[in-house]
């Protein structure tokens, strides 16, 4: 009995250690959120709007392209609309034809909007502390990390509302809900 | 009770009367506006009206930036300012100027295009705009909510925000910077007004210090309060100056300390009755008016001088005797200088016509005191001090001299010279030398610019019409013609642009209707969602907005409106002024060139003082040779702007003002010399000697003010007055030795 409870026990220790080495694995998959290091990306995305009086979201479908001084947001389902985002203001191509110059109230709200979603997928959540409040949450097990981000400016806050980013190694999900109910989700996949 | 108390009662009554008038309608009553200082335009009443309306327009916005420290510190600081400014009862953050001015377009959504989207729709293009919008709800992160997919499904209300608002307007500032605008409800330049904002200021910095916060302001107020402590710090300056001078002056001449009391209290007695006058017919008094006030302490105890002088002598007189002895040339002198002071009634400017009654007034109570309260208070206690009797050997000497006819001819020769130079001499009319700005201010309103675009607007084209759909459709043809010139970048607000014509109104509907809401049901059938209906809904009726309100008017049955613009538009000068439809107008330059106007009247003016002031000699002496009594302020007056342009000042409408005081007062000295030539009139020369001196110290301190108006006719007060009287002797004719006054001896 001694050695079978003896066994059992060490059979127990080693099943613990091995699911601890399992959890710590799956742990280290996911860094918190404050260390993500990205500089650039390429990802596809998935956007739907959820409004009230609407009877299935408004979906449209793309691909993100981040650098450090420009970002590309290329929608291509169901229009062809290229913005594109840079510190000079932003430009917009509609089925591939020449860019033309957005109006400066659409220039000055937009490039706020873009800047914050480039630092947000970029993960560089100093940056986005200038515009929101960050409230992040560590990774739980094998959890995805969540951000909270609210603006600090009231107007961009009644537009915007309160915005939940997940990601593991990136982001992978941008929720957004309005004040007055309305949502929006953006996913996005197939990191190159 | 006798004449002599009821008079001297009667004066004290007066004096507590206005003490208790001052105390109590003082605050709040101080302006510290420069432009109080400027003329007003009374040829061009709709203009002067514009001009207002602009300048109040420009000076009640208030912008603040807060950098440093954390984000959540700059937004927690920020809505403690707010809080704090919003507690006064004198701030109202633009919040609500953009939510109502949200609300106007959101109600004209329907009826209202901007002039790109109405081209595209006259060239037919409403499909493309349509199509925009569709887009838009696409767009990550956008605007559109379900709100508007009922409500405004085109997004039409976002479209006009976009091209309503002026370009250089950021409408998301610095994300490094928390900024607090908004507009003060009353004049910027009320001191308790900028008292109450700094107060709010100073306190938020106190809490804020340990933060690591910095603050910059932009706006009139702070300019104001600026010029406001300026003018504060000069007056005491100046008026303990002036107060002290008084006093050693008066105890080295009668070597009692009684005189000096009486001094101190003739001047706050004439001080109060004239400022109790001015604030009972104007309401307010001009900071600059109570500068000047400072100075009048030199001029004021003039007469209670010339009264104690007289019991100098060893000649024991009574007190009746006293009086009657200087009440004629005292009077006379009153007369003039109060006649001096009205003069300047008859200038539009606000801040001079209430020097005008402050100086007359508190002039005229310093007379009636001399006459009724100082012989009560003096109570024969005066003794010849030592300056009494230096000033008696010395310059009284030299008064009592009557010039060689080779001096005299030499004197005129120079008057002459200086004269023509006076005339050849510079002039400075340019407003924008008035006063230096504060280099601290200048570089917080450069930072506050370079975060959110905030920028005050100087110049702006005025629009008139003969009825109010006139008026806007004017404005219209305006804009239309800076679009065409590539000017209209420049415009900051145009309320026809909110608020069009009814004829641009109609064109408006007219395209909106028939080019762009028949494309409605298929947009809403494109989204899957939306009110096809949603423009035909009933709409509230909403005001508009208070700051585009601001920019229209109406003046003696025209109806104007004001387009403010950023800086030069650099367009030709046939857009510039339109024959009764609009003109450009630079309020710095229009002020410049009716300041230039007013320097050339006022000296025309000074001639008709001079003209004035020899018939009432003539009405009163009733002899040709008493109009040599004003040939020594004559001299002055055409020599002295050539000595303070020798100073590097050259001569402007305030110098002209300065010298219509040199009238008055210079001509004192003359008349006691016309009036007391011979050995009995020694003490009085040593009394215009004693007064021409506090004259010159008091007003002359003026010199050392920042603010060119304040010191251009300081200087020259105390040049005409120094000039006055050593060349009074002139009165005494033209002899060898002798006295000439014998026959004019009372």
């Amino acid at each position: 009995m001694g050695n079978a409870a003896d066994l059992a026990r060490k059979a127990g220790a080693l099943s613990a250690l091995i699911v601890g080495v399992l959890v710590a694995t799956e742990v280290a998959a996911c860094p918190a959120p404050d260390q993500l290091h990205v500089t650039s990306l390429d990802r596809a995305f998935t956007q739907e709007k959820f409004m009230s009086g609407m009877s299935k979201p408004l979906k449209s479908e793309g691909r993100l392209l981040a650098s450090a001084d420009e970002v590309v947001w290329h929608m291509t389902k169901p229009f062809d609309v290229k913005t594109t985002i840079t510190g000079k203001g932003i430009s917009q191509s509609v089925d591939g034809k020449p860019a033309e110059r957005a109006g400066p109230e659409s220039t000055e709200v937009g490039a706020s909007i873009a800047k914050a979603m480039a630092a947000l997928m970029r993960g560089q959540w100093s940056e986005l502390k200038t515009m929101f409040t960050v409230k992040p949450s560590a990774p739980v097990g094998a959890e995805d990390w969540q951000v909270l981000l609210t603006p600090l400016d009231q107007r961009l806050q009644s537009v915007l509302g309160t915005i939940v980013v997940r990601g593991c190694e990136d982001v992978s999900l941008v929720e957004i809900t309005r004040p007055d109910g309305d949502r929006e989700t953006i996913v996005f996949s197939e990191s190159r | 009770m006798t004449r002599k108390h009821l008079s001297a009662s009667l004066a004290l009554v007066l004096f507590i009367v206005a003490g208790v008038f001052v105390a109590t309608h003082i605050r709040g009553a101080i302006d510290t506006d420069i432009l109080s200082l400027l003329p007003g335009d009374a040829q061009d009443p709709v203009l002067a009206d514009a001009l207002h309306r602009a300048s109040a327009a420009a000076s009640d916005r208030v912008a603040f930036a807060i950098e440093g420290g954390t984000p959540e510190a700059r937004r927690t600081a920020a809505g403690d300012l707010t809080k704090r400014l919003v507690a006064t009862g004198l701030f109202q953050p633009s919040s609500a100027d953009a939510e109502s001015l949200w609300k106007w377009i959101f109600a004209h959504r329907a009826t209202l295009l901007c002039a790109k989207d109405r081209a595209r729709l006259e060239a037919g293009q409403g499909a493309a705009i349509a199509q925009e919008s569709l887009l838009q709800w696409y767009a990550p992160m956008g605007i559109g909510g379900s709100r508007l997919l009922d409500a405004d499904p085109l997004l039409l209300t976002n479209r006009l925000l976009g091209c309503l608002v002026p370009s250089n307007v950021r409408l998301m500032p610095d994300p490094s910077a928390e900024i607090v605008s908004g507009s003060i409800g009353v004049s910027a330049y009320r001191l308790d007004v900028q008292d109450r904002i700094g107060a709010v200021l100073q306190d938020w910095r106190a809490r804020t210090a340990r933060e690591g916060l910095t603050l910059s302001r932009a706006g009139a107020v702070f300019h104001a309060a600026y010029g406001a402590e300026q003018a504060r710090k000069e007056m005491s300056v100046i008026g303990s100056i002036a107060t002290a001078a008084v006093l050693l002056l008066y105890w080295l001449m009668f070597r009692s300390l009684r005189a000096p009391l009486i001094a101190v209290t003739m001047v706050l007695y004439s001080l109060t009755i004239g400022l109790a006058l001015t604030l009972l017919i104007f309401g307010s008094v001009h900071a600059m008016g109570l500068v000047f006030g400072a100075a009048l302490i030199g001029m004021v105890v003039d007469y209670t001088t010339y009264y104690l002088v007289t019991g100098l002598g060893d000649e024991k007189r009574t007190r009746e005797e006293r009086a009657t002895h200087i009440m004629k040339p005292l009077t006379l002198g009153m007369l003039t200088s109060v006649g001096a002071f009205a003069a300047l009634l008859f200038f539009p400017v606000p801040a001079f016509r209430q020097i005008a009654i402050f100086g007359g007034a508190g002039l005229a109570a310093a007379w009636f005191a001399t006459f009724s309260l100082t012989p009560l208070f003096e109570g024969g206690a005066m003794r010849k001090g030592p300056g009494a009797t230096w000033i008696e050997q010395t310059a009284g000497r030299f008064l009592s001299r009557s010039p060689r006819p080779r001096t005299a001819w030499f004197v005129l020769a120079v008057g002459v010279v200086l004269g023509a130079a006076s005339i050849m001499g510079d002039t400075i009319d340019n407003v924008r030398s008035f006063q230096a700005p504060s280099p601290q201010l200048a570089r917080e309103e450069a930072r506050i610019k370079a975060l959110t675009g905030f920028a005050t607007s100087g110049s702006f084209f005025l629009v008139r019409g003969a009825s109010s759909e006139d008026a806007i459709s004017n404005e219209e043809r305006l804009l239309a013609t800076l679009e065409r010139e590539g000017a209209v970048e420049n415009v900051l607000w145009a309320a026809s642009r909110l608020d069009p014509s009814m004829a641009s109104k109609g064109g408006d509907v007219h395209l909106i209707d028939g080019r762009l809401l028949p494309l409605l049901p298929k947009f809403v059938e494109q989204l899957g969602a939306g009110n096809a209906k949603a423009y035909a809904m009933p709409v509230k009726a909403v005001p508009l907005p208070s700051f585009a309100a601001s920019l229209r008017g109406q003046t003696r049955g025209i109806h104007w409106s004001i387009v403010p613009v950023i800086g030069n538009p650099g367009i030709g000068k046939r857009t510039l002024a339109s024959e009764g439809s609009w003109q450009f107008v630079d309020p710095a330059q229009r002020y410049s060139d009716l300041l230039g106007k007013y320097r050339r009247l006022a000296t025309y003016g000074l001639v008709g003082a001079v003209l004035s002031t020899g018939l009432m000699l003539l009405v009163v002496y009733r002899q040709l040779s008493a109009l040599k009594i004003i040939l020594p302020t004559v001299i002055a007056l055409i020599a002295t702007p050539a000595v303070t342009m020798l100073l590097g000042l050259p001569f402007s409408f305030f110098s002209a003002m300065g010298l219509f005081l040199v009238v008055g007062a210079g001509v004192d000295y003359a008349i006691f010399q016309w009036e007391h030539p011979r050995e009995g009139g020694t003490w009085t020369r040593v009394g215009i000697v004693l007064a021409a001196l506090m004259t010159c110290i008091s007003v002359g301190l003026l010199g050392l003010s920042s603010v060119l108006p304040v010191k251009s006719f300081g200087l020259t007060v105390a040049i005409g007055i120094l000039l006055s009287l050593v060349l009074s002797p002139l009165v005494r004719g033209w002899r060898y030795g002798a006295s000439s006054g014998e026959d004019h001896e009372r």
